[in-house]
């Protein structure tokens, strides 16, 4: 379809990928502001990284702001990977767990 | 700063009259007018013996220190090995139980009004619940700590499960199996721990922590990873924090009140405890404080997408755990007592917010934004305490909320990092959002059934208005007047960081 | 649940993660080798002729006697917690309809298909093992044993004796005197504190033993207090034995541990009892009410 596709059939796809279920006005505001919130954070994620060096902060952040183009919107991967499943919940544990022993350990 | 006194007679109380009341309650198990009396009276006196009770340590079974030089002493301040168990009762936590137990007080009114029979043993663990807050936050031992973290897992369970319903019953079984987890996580640490030093005294350990032998760095850094993990538990901090806000959700609102004044309570008491028997390895602060910052964004950003009023008010505590352990993983004075403060806050005016929800919850159509609208109509009273509820918890002034953040903001600009105030600011801001969209579609959004004079629920209690009128107050009064509730954090704040030794 | 979180990459990574936790802690744990210290332990060894023969009752009962009043807490916390699982003292909000509460049926066992030999053994049997469970509970302070200890071996008893003769069997326990039985456990073990605070100030001193203000050990400074001679006589001397070592002979008593001990069995029978029977049974609240 790709050049065809008019600008509101554009905005209205990314709209659309934001929820899977019935959008509710008061459920896409919280959708797109947890997107936004989410970005705006991990920006200020890439930019902690000016700690060590400043031009490796400035990479960074320019290949944090190049994912978000290209993954964009993720806050459905965010909330699926918060639910309370057992299993995710376990795994986020182990990864945790398994950083802050590296991290500690061998940093 | 040093008191010598080691029996002190109100901390057994604190312990002991919750026990023998929650026993008495759950043999009572349905005798309302006994439970009642017997409830009120015991959580009056505790927000009464907590109020009066002079600074001090008790020395559980009398056991004395055993002086370097040889010979025993029963004088708290001199140098010494404990043989007894220690307690520790100072400002940090007089201020801290006396919220407790005000709250206790507060809750068990409410639920004897509320609720309809068989109450015995749902009004026994909210006892249990403060007596674990209580340990946790008064004991200056590793293996009492467990303890007291491991039967205060179990506490909440049980607090779940007593609302009945299939999601509660979920919530209690995955919390219950992190727990298994968590709480033997603390207890290898606390074998490590015990294993180097061989004291299981918090501030015996720390003075015999052997920090010059850098073989055994890496044993106190395993022992750092494993009470991390049990922080987090009992916190709810990322990533157990879908776990812990289903916890929140799924119990009745006025039963969260307790359950989180106790995981900030013990927060504060793991945290400070992790400062100062860890604060000195290096990674050690940075690891908290990316924890917290990662649970302050999760939190708030899934209190954004929650449609049910309870799960939004369940993620954004978890979130704002996230902004006490900020401040404590920041580790400087400032930052200790803002995290310290913001912990005091956070009670009360969660607990504003949480009783607001409850009364929603007695019109009988549930809590979510898609089936409950138009509450202001019916009860004015409550959308405005709601509203100001929201207003302490995002921030505004004259409430408790501004003060505490603005102190966690300037110490994190002190601190050399502008980025954590900006995080901060983002989680206050969202935090308002989340709270308007769900108190615009309840309270305010015009009702079509409210307008067909549609009868359904119980009257609100009007003891849940007189609590809500004293935490607004409370939050008000620690707005305007923060020093206050400084006074009694500063000297716990400076403690940390200069001698960490000392409880 | 849905078990696609540990599958494909996930998993790989999870494994990996363990890995790392596996090669961490084990690494750091062989560190401890040689460098255990001794802390505070000779101590309390230079306490014990003092105190119990057995030196772990003194440890676990006195010593470390809070951390073992609320670790039988939790005992009693897990009984309260489980059966409230099933159904007791689930709450409801006055006048709002929430979901029904989930209804858990009891378990259907048929006890006449047990054959002969097991139903004539069944009942000696449980004699033996409530025999058994008073000796370990009596000999807590003298030798290997204690409350838990009986607690969970008389439990025993009455599991057996439940899934050999059903309900009505020997050892025929109602719901409501559970219940009163491990709370009154609990509380022995709570008050047992009571006579140490009101004379010292301490709670759970052990004033039958009395370490500390009778003057058997030297160099004491600060212990205001003295306890009376007639609480000491009342807790101390039913359990006064002499230990002849080789250093000398002690007139050691255990003072309120073997007490405390009677507290704890209680709690724990009445906790693990309660939850085998309320497992088995469920938890019907009509019924309490008719019985």
């Amino acid at each position: 379809m790709g050049s065809i596709d008019s600008l509101y059939d554009k905005v209205k796809r990314f709209v659309t990928e934001f929820t899977s279920g019935k959008s509710t006005s008061s459920a896409m505001t919280g959708y797109m502001t947890g997107e936004l919130q989410i970005v705006v954070f991990m920006m200020i994620l890439a930019s902690f990284f000016r700690i060590f060096s400043i031009p490796l902060g400035m990479v960074i952040l320019a290949a944090v702001v190049g994912a978000i183009f290209i993954f964009g919107p993720m806050i459905k991967t965010i909330e699926d990977e918060n639910s309370s499943d057992l299993n995710r919940v376990l795994f986020w544990v182990m990864i945790y767990f398994a950083v802050i022993i590296a991290v500690t350990l061998w940093g | 700063m040093n008191e010598s006194i080691s029996n002190l007679w109100s901390i057994p109380l604190f312990i002991i009259i919750p026990i023998l009341t929650a026993i008495a309650l759950n043999i009572m198990y349905n005798r309302k007018k006994a439970i009642s009396v017997t409830a009120v009276a015991s959580s009056f006196a505790l927000v009464v013996i907590s109020a009066l009770s002079p600074f001090g340590f008790h020395w559980f079974t009398g056991h004395p220190a055993v002086l370097p030089t040889g010979g025993y002493t029963y004088r708290a301040d001199l140098l010494g090995w404990r043989l007894s168990l220690e307690y520790y009762y100072g400002p940090l936590q007089q201020i801290a139980i006396f919220l407790a137990s005000l709250l206790l007080l507060f809750v068990v009114m409410i639920s004897i009004k509320s609720l309809k029979k068989n109450i015995g043993p749902y009004i026994s663990l909210l006892f249990l619940t403060f007596m674990s807050s209580a340990i946790v936050i008064m004991v200056n031992d590793f293996y009492h700590m467990w303890i007291g973290v491991e039967i205060g897992s179990l506490i909440v369970a049980g607090v779940v499960l007593a609302s009945g319903e299939a999601v509660s019953q979920k919530a209690a079984l995955k919390y219950t199996f992190f727990s298994a987890l968590s709480g033997a996580g603390l207890a290898i640490a606390l074998a490590l721990i015990l294993g180097v030093t061989g004291y299981s005294n918090i501030s015996d350990a720390i003075k015999a922590m052997p920090l010059s032998n850098g073989s055994l760095a890496s044993i106190l850094y395993v022992a750092f990873g494993f009470t991390v993990l049990s922080w987090v538990y009992a916190g709810g901090l990322a990533p157990i924090h879908p776990l812990k806000a289903d916890v929140y959700g799924a119990s009745f609102p006025h039963a969260t009140v307790l359950l989180q004044a106790q995981s900030k309570l013990m927060l504060v008491a793991i945290g400070l405890l992790l400062l100062r028997v860890f604060g000195t390895l290096p990674f050690a602060k940075e690891v908290m404080l990316s924890i917290s910052v990662l649970t302050m964004m999760l939190g708030v950003v899934m209190a954004m997408l929650q449609t049910d009023f309870r799960w939004t008010l369940a993620y954004l505590i978890v979130s704002h755990s996230g902004l006490v352990t900020l401040g404590i993983s920041l580790g400087t004075v400032q930052g200790i007592i803002g995290g310290l403060f913001q912990a005091i806050n956070d009670v009360v005016y969660m607990s504003v917010l949480l009783l607001a929800c409850e009364g929603v919850y007695y019109f009988g159509r549930g809590t979510s934004i898609k089936s409950v609208s138009g509450i202001a109509k019916r009860a004015p009273w409550l959308a405005i305490a709601a509203i100001l509820g929201a207003f302490a918890a995002s921030g505004v002034p004259p409430f408790n909320g501004f003060q505490s953040e603005i102190i966690l903001i300037q110490a994190s600009l002190n601190y050399g990092m502008p980025e954590l105030a900006i995080v901060v600011l983002m989680v206050s801001v969202t935090t308002f959002i989340a709270l308007f969209k769900g108190i615009y579609n309840i309270f305010l959004r015009p009702d079509d059934a409210l307008n067909n004079n549609e009868k359904t629920g119980t009257p609100v209690p009007k003891i849940l208005y007189a609590c809500l009128a004293a935490l607004i107050f409370i939050t008000v009064l620690f707005g305007v007047y923060p020093q206050l509730a400084i006074n009694f954090l500063t000297e716990a704040a400076l403690k940390v960081v200069y001698i960490p030794w000392v409880p | 649940m849905d078990s696609k979180g540990l599958k494909g990459s996930r998993g790989i990574i999870a494994v990996i993660a363990l890995m790392i936790i596996f090669v961490g802690v084990s690494t750091s744990l062989l560190q401890l080798n040689g460098n255990v210290a001794r802390g505070i332990s000779p101590e309390y060894n230079e306490l014990a002729p003092y105190e119990a023969p057995n030196n772990l009752a003194s440890w676990v009962y006195d010593y470390r006697g809070f951390d073992t009043l609320i670790e039988t807490g939790v005992i009693y916390v897990g009984a309260l917690v489980s059966v409230l699982a099933i159904g007791r003292g689930i709450v409801r909000v006055k006048g709002v309809e929430g979901d029904a509460p989930v209804a858990p049926s009891s378990m259907e066992f048929n006890v006449s298909t047990l054959n002969v030999i097991l139903k004539y053994f069944g009942v000696p049997v449980i004699i033996l093992l409530v025999a058994y469970a008073l000796l370990v509970l009596t000999g807590a302070a003298t030798s290997g044993g204690g409350g838990f200890q009986c607690g969970v071996i008389f439990s025993s008893a009455y599991l057996l004796g439940m899934i050999f003769y059903g309900r009505k069997n020997p050892l025929n326990l109602s719901k409501k005197f559970l219940i009163a039985i491990g709370g009154v456990g609990w509380s022995i073990y709570a008050l047992l504190g009571l006579p140490g605070y009101l004379t010292t100030g301490y709670w759970q001193y052990n004033v039958g033993a009395d370490l500390w203000t009778s003057g058997v050990i030297p160099g004491v400074d600060g212990m205001a207090a003295v306890v009376p001679d007639i609480l000491r006589q009342l807790f101390g001397d039913p359990f006064r034995l002499l230990l002849v070592m080789s250093d000398g002979t002690y007139a050691s008593t255990a003072g309120i541990v073997p007490l405390i001990n009677i507290g704890e069995a209680f709690n724990v029978i009445g906790a693990i009892c309660l939850i085998f029977l309320v497992f088995v049974y469920g938890w019907n609240d009509e019924e309490e009410k008719s019985r």
